[in-house]
């Protein structure tokens, strides 16, 4: 629980309020009977009040004023109304061409400013010049860091197809070409001069071994000769048994011809590297033939942008070195999947691919302006995948994913803020794109060591983007005081008003705003008295009379809700009653706790009295915020008071459960009692306030003026009308002054008095400047007009405790003396006699006792 | 002349299938040897032989091996045998992948032995009806060692072999005849093959003389009929072996069927135009 304080702004705006009318009070219901000081019956007399008229209490529409029958009527509104400051901002932030002019939007959620924005956006960007197209392609030389390649919009995905389609034409061209008879021919001549050299040396030599008896056998690692008779290897005990000249002989000869082996397998190697090349030599020749006719087509079609000549020509190359890679496989079984797979997924022709990373529609207009709603890391900047191949990952150049950035480049990028802060990595990582100007795929694993795997270093991508970050308030404050690249980034702040001015031209405007709800979701259209009561419902959700709220969400949320009870009530166009029930049942659906509150009033568990008088005890409202829901109540403040060393005791203080502004009002209403009733006298007092039955915590100080009517009645030892329920904070002079949640506040307390009854003598005291957020609910509205609940407004808090004691608070006269009977007498008496019985305590010594001292 | 191969299921003969440690086996080759046993519903009898010349080489003191890029080092048995029984462990790995695509059965063997006794041996234990595979691709001086195993195998009706550059089996079955008696069982041989990939059989009459290969197609004519599953493909006297297997290399075919010891394939000499020509595999009878 805690009391909501009013807006500074608000307290302002008091001179716009009309003149308080002021009028004698009526008696109170019940007679004090309270004992009052000796020297003069009670003054009940001339007690300013201002009870407010029932007109004021909400701000009614007239709904033949607004000059239509439906929404039908109406043209819908097609951007935001009222906020021109924040539109203007918008308008800056877009024409400025530099990348730390970027634009924070700052407003409530559901205000229906991203849909705003990003439509100016768009309407702007039509436009504006079509930004470029990119590609990342292969870098032959090194691999690990692709090539970015700008092309005029509308060509990326030309050069791709190209590509795609000349290696298709290489896939049949290539091999039909290396299976020409004169490729055939060709490379079968080199083999003959390289291979056949070599096995007809082998075969020479075998036969000369064979003229001198000698073997050549070949091994699982080579080739070994041996001596043989007859065609046979002679076994080794013939051999041995041979003449040992003879042995010598045979070895001799082996040795020479072994020596010849090794010469002509020695040159296997160098052979082979021959044959290879003059292979290869063979291929680049047949190759560049095919090559050249292929590729004349791409390049014909680029030969304005040298990048893409220079990538051609480079993947020529390539191309010429590796033929191999479009010639049939060896196995004919392998040869089967390979044929099928499309080329643009052919691992062996993915190096000719082109990846693009922006291509845009040939003939498109307009800059982009990309809404990212999940600009986590890899979304927004881009990415790096791989992919699994024999247990590794891998990567190439394809993988390269573009983020948000890529997309929204040469145009608008539009954040949630929230999201881009909590996504990890991703705000870093934005704010070094946006201060260095170009986009690098970076991998935040990377620096963090959590990843060791083959990666790109891609080149970078100029950037030229303005961003826009939405957020609320808070979020801006924060970034502007703890980072400090945010204002350098962001220097346009549009700030989004939560509400505007409810003047004749703006309600026109709401219903306006309304209508292009209906159109935008396709619902009944509404008549004008429901039009009314939904401008009624946006100054209530403004909490003000003359304000409008502008949250669009929550005011969807109710038109919406009243289309489906107009369908259920079979009827054509929203009604009034339809928007009512739609307001009604959604604060039925969510009061679950309001309801329990007052249950626990109404049987006595939470003790509140809504009759009779009572002294030192007062009801004061309270405001319980339930996320988009609140609710007022009541709850009984209570004070009593002594003599003593001039202390107040706030329990909920001493018990930890007052916030520090509820300290706050309670000291101020110290400051008050001091100096009007203790300048010449010690404050001999000793009071406590306490909140009975808060067990929950009190913030917030517009309990501050019950607290301190409380105070008074005990001092004064006069009662206080428990009909009337008190809300306002006070200052030091004893002024009433604004708080929040007015209008939840009066209608808790009427829920607590129309439960029990009322009898006409109950009401609400509110701080005069709050009279202009008054927009009631009807029944509210209806009891005041029928004189059984009443409103009323002071300004000081004089007016107040008269209105609730019904005896006139009094001023000095000249003689510096209060009337007698008047409140200020009473109070000012109690605190001399205190400070007279403390003075003679004191003197007396501690053996005086206090009783004696006050008889 | 290859008239019959054993079935499966009968007890006599096989597709030999010889595997030579000492050299790569051509995947051609497996793979012709497995659609042979295919065509005959024979089955594959995977024989490879350690030489038995080389542990006897190797008991010499001065034996020495020269590896294929001219190092020298000694020839030790030990180091021998388990070269041999890695070598062998490997073939017989890849034979059984290659039958096992085509549902064909293989029976192993290692025989320690001189290589072309080891066929003989084999073929003679499992039957008359024996075709032999070698798995090494056969080289220009080859010719000597087919016409040996034609001579030693006599237990076989055909040698299938695979040159260095044939790269494969589809096409049509290509049958080259030189004597038109031979015409009859050649043309069964591959029909076989053929109904085994549907493909087509085409004869290439081979002669040096116009006279004699004009009477040859005529009686070819007259063997073929009116069969629609055989074309003659037109002929002209050849020149030279090189030639004929220049003008079979046009053919694109799937497998040559021809007569060993005749023009196509001569018995002595040279067969590097045939090596170089040929690009699928052959299958060689007598």
């Amino acid at each position: 629980m805690f009391f909501r304080r009013a807006k500074t702004t608000e307290k302002t705006s008091a001179g716009t309020t009309p003149p308080v009318n002021f009028e004698i009070a009526d008696a109170p219901a019940e007679p004090v009977t309270a004992p009052v000081a000796a020297d003069a019956a009670p003054r009940v007399l001339a007690v300013a009040t201002t009870r407010i008229e029932s007109a004021r209490l909400r701000r009614r529409v007239d709904p033949a004023g607004l000059g239509f029958k439906t929404t039908a009527d109406l043209e819908p509104v097609t951007g935001l109304i009222g906020q021109d400051r924040a539109l203007k901002a918008i308008a800056f932030g877009a024409g400025v061409k530099s990348l730390d002019f970027n634009i924070f939007v700052l407003g409530p959620p559901a205000s229906g400013k991203s849909t705003a924005v990003r439509t100016y956006l768009e309407t702007q960007a039509t436009s504006a010049a079509v930004p470029s197209d990119w590609v990342y392609v292969n870098n032959f030389e090194a691999p690990n860091k692709p090539r970015a390649i700008r092309l005029p919009p509308g060509r990326a995905n030309a050069f791709a197809k190209g590509m795609v389609a000349a290696i298709d034409e290489l896939r049949s061209a290539l091999p039909a070409l290396f299976e020409s008879e004169d490729y055939v021919v060709r490379r079968r001549t080199i083999d003959e001069e390289i291979r056949g050299g070599q096995d007809e040396l082998l075969e020479a030599l075998n036969r000369k071994a064979a003229q001198q008896n000698v073997a050549l056998l070949r091994t699982p690692m080579g080739f070994a000769m041996a001596p043989m008779l007859e065609g046979k290897v002679v076994k080794p005990e013939v051999f041995g048994g041979l003449p040992e000249n003879l042995r010598r002989d045979v070895e001799a000869k082996i040795g020479e011809l072994q020596k010849e082996l090794e010469q002509i397998l020695a040159q296997g190697p160098r052979l082979e590297k021959a044959r290879r090349q003059r292979l290869s030599t063979l291929n680049e020749e047949f190759a560049r033939r095919v090559l050249r006719a292929t590729l004349d087509d791409v390049e014909a079609a680029h030969q304005d942008l040298p990048d893409v000549l220079a990538f051609l020509a480079a993947a020529e190359a390539d191309l010429v070195q590796n033929v191999e890679l479009f010639l049939a496989p060896a196995s004919e079984q392998d040869a089967a999947p390979a044929a099928s797979l499309d080329t643009a997924r052919d691992p062996r022709f993915r190096r000719y691919m082109v990846n693009v990373m922006v291509g845009r529609a040939a003939g498109g207009s307009g800059a982009p302006v990309v809404d990212e709603g999940n600009p986590i890391h890899g979304r927004l900047i881009g990415r790096v995948e791989h992919i699994a191949h024999m247990g590794a990952l891998i990567t190439d150049f394809l993988l390269v994913k573009p983020g948000a950035l890529h997309h929204a480049n040469g145009g608008a990028l539009l954040l949630d803020a929230r999201k881009l802060l909590t996504a990890p990595f991703a705000w870093d990582a934005l704010k070094r794109a946006l201060k260095s100007g170009e986009i690098r795929l970076d991998n935040p694993a990377d620096s963090l060591g959590l990843q060791s795997t083959q990666t790109l270093d891609p080149d970078p991508i100029p950037l030229e983007v303005k961003v826009v970050l939405f957020g609320d308030r808070e979020l801006y404050y924060l970034l502007a005081a703890h980072d400090p690249d945010f204002q350098r980034l962001f220097k346009v702040q549009a700030d989004f008003d939560d509400t505007i001015a409810r003047s004749s031209e703006n309600e026109a405007a709401y219903a306006r705003l309304i209508a292009s709800i209906v159109v935008g979701h396709k619902l009944r259209p509404a008549d004008k008295k429901a039009v009314a009561r939904l401008i009624e419902e946006g100054a209530r959700l403004a909490d003000d009379s003359d304000k409008l709220s502008i949250e669009i969400g929550r005011l969807a949320d109710i038109v919406r809700e009243a289309d489906y009870w107009a369908g259920i009530g079979g009827r054509a166009t929203i009604a009034r009653e339809d928007v009512a029930r739609a307001i009604s049942e959604h604060a039925q659906r969510s009061d679950r706790l309001s309801d329990r509150a007052q249950e626990a009033i109404g049987r006595g568990i939470v003790l509140v009295d809504t009759s009779g008088a009572k002294v030192g005890q007062i009801n004061g409202l309270s405001v319980v915020q339930l996320g988009s829901y609140a609710f007022g109540r009541p709850n009984r403040i209570t004070a009593r008071v002594r003599m003593g060393s001039g202390r107040m005791t706030d329990i909920e203080r001493e018990a930890k459960l007052g916030g520090a502004m509820h300290s706050k009002g309670v000291m101020i209403l110290w400051g008050f009692l001091a100096g009007r009733y203790a300048q010449d006298v010690p404050m001999a007092l000793a009071a406590s306030l306490v909140f009975e039955q808060s067990y929950g915590g009190v913030d917030g100080d517009s309990a501050s003026s019950a607290e301190l009517y409380a105070i008074l009645s005990a001092l004064a030892d006069v009662p206080i009308k428990q009909g009337l329920a008190v809300t306002g904070s006070v200052n030091q002079w004893g002024d009433v002054q604004a708080i929040g949640g007015v209008n939840e506040k009066i209608e808790g307390f009427f829920e607590t008095c129309l439960a029990r009854g009322l009898d006409g003598t109950q009401g609400v005291i509110i701080p005069e400047a709050n009279v202009q957020h008054l927009m009631l609910r009807e029944d509210v509205v209806e009891a005041v007009e029928k004189g059984k609940f009443a409103v009323h407004a002071v300004s000081t808090a004089d007016a107040g405790i008269a209105l609730v004691t019904g005896i006139e608070a009094g001023e000095r006269d000249s003689a510096g003396r209060y009337p007698a009977g008047s409140i200020n007498r009473l109070v000012e008496d109690k605190l001399m006699l205190f400070a007279e019985h403390a003075r003679r305590f004191g003197a007396e010594g501690r053996d005086g006792s206090a009783e004696q001292a006050t008889s | 002349m290859i008239a019959h191969v054993a079935e499966a299921g009968e007890d006599r003969g096989r597709v030999v299938l010889r595997l030579d440690p000492a050299a790569r086996p051509s995947r051609i080759a497996l793979e012709a040897a497995v659609r042979i046993a295919q065509a005959f519903q024979s089955e594959i009898e995977s024989l490879v032989v350690a030489d038995q010349q080389l542990f006897e080489l190797a008991a010499f003191p001065f034996s020495c091996e020269v590896s294929r890029s001219g190092q020298v080092q000694p020839l030790v048995a030990e180091n021998l045998h388990r070269d041999i029984a890695v070598a062998a462990a490997g073939l017989s790995r890849a034979v059984r992948e290659v039958a096992a695509r085509s549902g064909v059965r293989v029976h192993e063997r290692l025989l320690r032995d001189e290589p072309i006794r080891a066929v003989a041996r084999t073929c003679a234990e499992l039957g008359p009806w024996n075709v032999v595979a070698l798995a090494e691709p056969f080289g220009p001086g080859h010719a000597a060692v087919i016409g040996q195993l034609f001579d030693a195998v006599l237990g076989a009706t055909g040698i299938v072999v695979a040159g260095p550059r044939s790269v494969r089996l589809s096409g049509p079955i290509l049958v080259a005849i030189e004597e038109i008696d031979r015409l009859p069982p050649m043309l069964r041989a591959a029909e076989r093959l053929a109904a085994v990939t549907r493909a087509e059989v085409r004869l290439l009459i081979v002669s040096d003389e116009a006279r004699e290969l004009e009477w040859m197609e005529d009686q070819a004519r007259l063997v073929l009929g009116a069969s629609p599953r055989v074309r003659l493909e037109p002929s002209q006297p050849a020149r030279d072996p090189g030639e004929v297997a220049e003008r079979l290399r046009r053919l694109d075919g799937g497998f040559v069927i021809a007569q060993f010891g005749g023009f196509v394939v001569p018995g002595v000499g040279n067969l590097r135009p045939l090596t170089l020509a040929m690009e699928c595999p052959l299958l060689l009878v007598r």
